[in-house]
């Protein structure tokens, strides 16, 4: 899991309801690096598009949050690579954490935060 | 189009607290340590300029008249009980003082995935469109013309609102859309989504 990957949310969770994010839904990793173990996705937002005096009305907005990177499955993978990524890290640290391999949320050195695989908060 | 501009602005100001939203790296968290004696809200604002309307700035903790007769123990504070923040007026911020955080892929995903939109806006979807995008988002915010979405760790999160001239032969039209933004310390703006859609 990484930037540009397109991810599916695995859970109904009130916290992402509220901003209209739902169960199923599929989205798009926006932001390089991962803050609080989340990556910030950009969504379609399902609202039916009401707004008159548009000559482009068929186009939908997008909704921007951070997810939790245990709520949300890779369902198409990027071809981003290591060089765009580094480049799109804060003050270009390499310590932000970026990818989720393996069970674990890992930088570009390959360091890993969570101690245990596939728990994300260990 | 009638434009509802601010020219009174504040600047949010924690003397006991010099950690901003900006400063936090790769693993120091807002609810790390370092802010144990700060609550969330209070990072979050520290130093951030706003508007001085409601839902331009953070919303301010309203106090029962028996709260602000009766509570000896707490100190009344601006967001909160015993909070250190204070509103400091500024003059109105100039464009030149706005800083645009704008990630590479922020970018890249603006003409990748609002190519359609822009091209139906009479635009292109390049270089020239997006300063032409920045420059809007830097003048409308300085006019106040944004909302606060909400405050969490991730900082203040704001729409600006932003009138687009149609390009081509739309040239007569104009197109109001929201722009999706971070607030951060001393003007500085983290782009969330460059369009994220229309403005309701």
């Amino acid at each position: 899991m990484k930037m540009f990957d397109k991810v599916k949310i695995l859970v109904s969770n009130p916290e992402y309801e509220k901003y209209g994010i739902y169960k199923g839904m599929v989205g798009t990793i926006v932001e390089a690096h991962i803050r609080f173990r989340s990556f910030q996705v950009a969504f379609t937002d399902p609202t039916p598009v009401t707004a008159e005096n548009w000559d482009y009305i068929e186009l939908k907005d997008d909704i921007v949050e951070y997810i939790h990177v245990k709520d949300m499955e890779v369902v198409e993978e990027s071809d981003c690579t290591d060089e765009f990524i580094f480049n799109d890290l804060p003050n270009k640290d390499i310590r932000w954490y970026c990818k989720v391999e393996d069970g674990y949320i890992k930088n570009l050195r390959g360091e890993k935060l969570n101690k245990i695989a596939y728990d994300y908060d260990s | 189009m009638l434009v509802n501009w601010s020219n009174d602005w504040i600047k949010v100001v924690d003397e006991l607290n010099n950690v901003v939203i900006d400063d936090f790296d790769y693993e120091s968290g807002i609810q790390g340590p370092i802010t144990q004696k700060h609550c969330v809200k209070c990072i979050a604002v520290n130093q951030c300029w706003f508007a001085n309307e409601k839902n331009k700035k953070p919303d301010t903790m309203e106090y029962s008249i028996e709260q602000v007769l009766n509570d000896s123990k707490n100190k009344i504070g601006l967001y909160h009980y015993n909070c250190h923040c204070k509103e400091i007026k500024i003059p109105t911020p100039n464009e030149s003082d706005i800083e645009l955080i704008c990630p590479k892929g922020k970018e890249e995903w603006l003409f990748k995935d609002k190519s359609e939109w822009i091209r139906a806006l009479g635009h292109e979807p390049d270089e020239k469109f997006l300063e032409y995008l920045k420059n809007k988002i830097i003048e409308n915010y300085c006019l106040g013309q944004y909302a606060i979405l909400g405050i969490t760790n991730y900082g203040v999160a704001i729409n600006v609102f932003v009138d687009i001239e149609g390009g081509g032969v739309k040239s007569n039209k104009i197109y109001r859309v929201r722009s999706g933004w971070m607030v951060f310390s001393n003007g500085k703006l983290k782009c969330n989504t460059f369009i994220g859609g229309k403005a309701k």
